[in-house]
């Protein structure tokens, strides 16, 4: 049996399993958000002399800024959907 | 006849606020416990809710006027300084979000100094933090004042002081209504903010002739001796070092996680779907306006090529009264003024939290019952939002000089007792207290003597005092009580 599955089905009831989740969800929060950076300051450094434009941007600008912009909306959706978990808060 | 037409929206907004204070207000009538709503809205903010409060809160007059005033400057550099706060809208929701909400409701925790003495049982260190938060708040709300009703003046033609009165009171009066009052006026808030930035976006590129024509215009000004445009170049032409670029990461980006009127709305959602939804939203909304609104300040060199005579800040009211109709003017004013009311609504709830529950907790050695605060309250936040009008009408240059480093003293008081309290195990009572003796502290003499290594902002050099004191009095001190421990890793604890 595949244990994943089995946990989509069945949330965290417990008040240690709950921390447990919560422990792992902030890790992979905390790793999204160096990822970011990363990216950001690897498009700088890799296009900052580079004389390219889209929409009339500099290219660095449009990848680091703009596109940085949508990697972390897109790195958000990915944490909600895919690692963060739905339990009750009060109990 | 001028400024009637640009007043118009602006009153009429004032009064929406005004209304929807006075609907939380009965909602407030209502309520059982008197502290819960009053200072968390009864833990009920759904997703949307709770990510336009918290944006709204955190952006504030700075963002839509000192910061695309620097950009008209520094061109493009100055959007890499402001993009980490990409990153602000979930952080904080993402790292501290579930643990604060289930701890605050296990603890019955209403503020995060209530929290955090739940944690530390330490006398010291809450009357300590509360004062920190007193001064640092009250020092914004004033900033966020003046700033508000500068640009009010500039724009609709007021006199200052009557511009400050009207939407400062107006502010204050609201806030009294609590938590609720505050939190739904936020949303109102963050879409108007909005809206100003759309309206000045759509007048910047119809007057600057489209967005080509506006780059042609950058790539020609402010020429380096190679003849490039140092509009265009990631560090300004060098006038950004990288070392504070980089600060800017932890700045306004990694170190948010510690401010507290960001960490209050962690207790203050309904469940984990509202948490979920809110991560999305508050990214969208907040790397939209902070991007949007730096590139709009860069995008403005082409219509404005010579500063004001009012320096950066009189940037944006410039752009607005000669390049907008007063009708437009008078709906794009409400968002910079949206900025300011959201932030010291939410300082201002804040800081009477700070005097109700937790000084008084310490000094009287009980909590506040539920009978006397519902009495001292709402009165309070009037005092204190009062306190605050009179303290911009005739402005002091000590709370000026407070307001330019409260943002950086906050988070480096704040974000170590927090995040290491919840997730580190051996974080103790003396960690806690040389963490924000030794983390603000720095801050504070690096910020009087005015102390510049190697260029990177001090908050760099607070935040890692305040780390090493967290290690050195956890490591040296007695382990926290076994209950506590109980209560806040309750998966790592082998009893």
């Amino acid at each position: 049996m595949n244990p994943h599955k089995e946990d989509k089905t069945c949330p965290p009831a417990g008040q240690a399993e709950k921390f447990t989740q919560i422990d792992k969800e902030a890790r992979a929060n905390l790793i999204a958000a160096i990822f970011i950076t990363v990216y950001f300051w690897l498009t700088i450094y890799l296009f900052k002399d580079s004389s390219a434009t889209l929409l009339s941007l500099p290219m660095w600008f449009m990848l680091s800024c703009i596109g940085g912009y949508l990697l972390s909306i897109g790195v958000v959706w990915f944490l909600v959907r895919k690692v963060m978990r739905n339990f009750r808060l009060d109990d | 006849m001028q400024t009637l037409t640009v007043l118009l929206p602006v009153l009429i907004f004032l009064v929406l606020l005004l209304f929807i204070g006075y609907r939380a207000n009965h909602q407030l009538k209502l309520s059982r416990d008197f502290q819960s709503e009053y200072f968390l809205g009864s833990r009920s903010l759904s997703g949307v809710v709770l990510a336009m409060t918290l944006v709204a809160t955190y952006g504030s007059v700075s963002t839509y006027v000192s910061g695309p005033g620097l950009a008209w400057g520094y061109g493009l550099g100055w959007v890499v300084f402001a993009a980490p706060q990409i990153i602000t809208g979930f952080l904080i929701l993402g790292i501290l979000g579930k643990k604060m909400a289930l701890l605050s409701r296990s603890t019955g925790a209403l503020t995060v100094i209530d929290l955090l003495y739940a944690r530390f049982m330490s006398r010291s260190l809450c009357v300590l933090l509360s004062l920190v938060l007193l001064i640092f708040f009250a020092a914004t709300t004033v900033g966020q004042f003046v700033g508000g009703a500068q640009i009010f003046a500039a724009i609709t033609g007021l006199n200052y002081k009557a511009g400050l009165l009207l939407f400062a009171a107006v502010t204050v009066i609201y806030t009294a209504g609590g938590f609720r009052a505050v939190v739904l006026t936020d949303a109102v808030c963050a879409i108007l903010m909005l809206a100003g930035m759309l309206l000045l976006g759509a007048v910047i590129l119809a007057d600057g002739g489209g967005l080509s024509a506006i780059m042609a215009k950058l790539a020609a000004t402010s020429l380096d001796a190679s003849g490039h445009s140092t509009l265009l170049t990631y560090n300004a032409g060098g006038a950004l070092p990288l070392s504070l670029l980089f600060s800017a990461w932890l700045l306004v980006g990694f170190c948010t996680v510690g401010l507290p009127q960001s960490m209050v709305r962690c207790m203050s959602y309904r469940s984990t779907e509202d948490l979920h939804r809110a991560m999305l939203v508050a990214t969208i909304i907040c790397g939209a306006l902070m991007i949007g609104l730096t590139l709009l300040g860069v995008f403005a060199r082409a219509l404005i090529d010579k500063l004001p005579a009012g320096g950066s800040d009189a940037l944006i009211p410039t752009l607005i009264v000669n390049h907008m109709h007063p009708l437009l003017a008078g709906i794009t004013i409400i968002g910079p003024l949206a900025a300011t009311m959201s932030t010291v609504s939410s300082l201002l709830i804040a800081a009477c939290s700070a005097v109700v529950r937790d000084l008084y907790l310490q000094l009287q050695g009980h909590p506040c019952p539920d009978a006397s605060a519902k009495k001292v309250s709402k009165l309070l936040t009037l005092a204190i939002g009062t306190v605050c009008i009179v303290l911009a009408l005739y402005p002091l240059d000590i709370v000026a000089w407070i307001n330019l480093f409260a943002f950086g003293g906050l988070e480096s008081a704040f974000l170590w007792p927090m995040v290491l309290g919840l997730f580190w195990m051996k974080m103790n009572r003396r960690g806690a207290l040389l963490s924000v003796i030794l983390g603000l502290g720095l801050y504070t003499l690096f910020a009087i003597f005015k102390i510049n290594l190697w260029g990177f902002h001090n908050i760099v050099w607070g935040c890692a005092a305040g780390f090493i004191g967290a290690l050195l009095g956890s490591f040296t001190g007695p382990a926290d009580r076994q209950e506590i421990l109980l209560r806040f890793f309750p998966h790592k604890v082998r009893l």
